[in-house]
């Protein structure tokens, strides 16, 4: 294996994962600036709340009260 | 999406509360002194499509007034993850050292709290601004600040929240402010050409 151009390749897989990432953030600003707050909120909202619904309930952990 | 701004207050009508702004929401109901959300929050507040473990916070309150925030978390069923009482959770934030309160049971949202201490997180705090969530206001980091500061830290997720936050808000956003924080923060200038797609003198 050349390790140089591996090490470059890994590089170029970094940089184009941000690009997209980027062009996506893009075309979603596009996405929520033509929507009004109550659409788009309602799409973020079945997002988020199906992420948070998905942690465990409980932890059985001992902590504190604060008290 | 529709922004009006009045004075130094976003009003964001009609937003559909998720899981987190009804956690932010009731923790900010029981906060008896001044305080500042910053960060990841700011971005999901404004749409960003993504969940965080915690919501980042500058408070200021006084010794009398945190032991009061105290005793109302535990009767509403929140508690400090890493402090065992009040008086503990006090000298924590005195050192410098945040304290994480979540609802009782869980971990995550947490929301990670601290004094300002450091010059920016003092004017972190100074600067602050509000958003008006139907009836409820938020102080919040203001904005210009926030994204170069999300360019100054530099993983991917900060590169995106500033970049959402850039894009979404680009017209109530101030330029000059916004390059003048950038230059201050020494922001590389490839980076935020590329991040934000703006030009750099």
């Amino acid at each position: 294996m050349n390790r140089k151009k591996f090490l470059r390749e890994l590089k170029e897989i970094k940089e184009r994962n941000l690009e997209d990432n980027l062009r996506f953030i893009e075309l979603y600003a596009k996405f929520l600036k033509s929507k009004n707050n109550k659409e788009w909120s309602s799409e973020q909202k079945k997002f988020i709340n199906s992420i948070y619904a998905s942690l465990p309930k409980r932890i059985s952990l001992s902590h504190n009260t604060g008290k | 999406m529709e922004i009006l701004i009045k004075d130094k207050t976003i009003i964001l009508k009609d937003k559909e509360l998720n899981t987190l702004d009804k956690e932010v929401i009731k923790i900010v109901n029981l906060i008896n002194f001044d305080y500042v959300i910053m960060s990841g929050y700011i971005a999901i507040l404004f749409g960003r499509s993504r969940a965080t473990e915690d919501v980042d916070m500058f408070i200021e309150p006084s010794k009398e007034a945190f032991y009061k925030f105290c005793d109302k978390l535990s009767k509403n069923g929140f508690y400090m993850i890493n402090a065992g009482d009040k008086e503990e959770a006090y000298e924590f934030l005195k050192e410098g050292i945040s304290i994480r309160i979540a609802e009782e049971g869980k971990f995550i949202p947490n929301f990670e709290m601290k004094l300002p201490k450091k010059e920016i997180d003092r004017m972190t705090f100074r600067s602050k601004i509000k958003v008006k969530l139907g009836n409820i206001e938020l102080n919040i980091a203001e904005l210009e600040p926030q994204i170069a500061f999300k360019l100054f830290l530099g993983s991917e997720k900060d590169y995106l929240d500033a970049k959402h936050l850039y894009d979404v808000l680009e017209r109530y956003l101030d330029k000059d402010k916004l390059h003048s924080y950038i230059n201050m923060f020494g922001v590389n200038t490839n980076i935020t050409e590329k991040v934000l797609r703006i030009k750099m003198d």
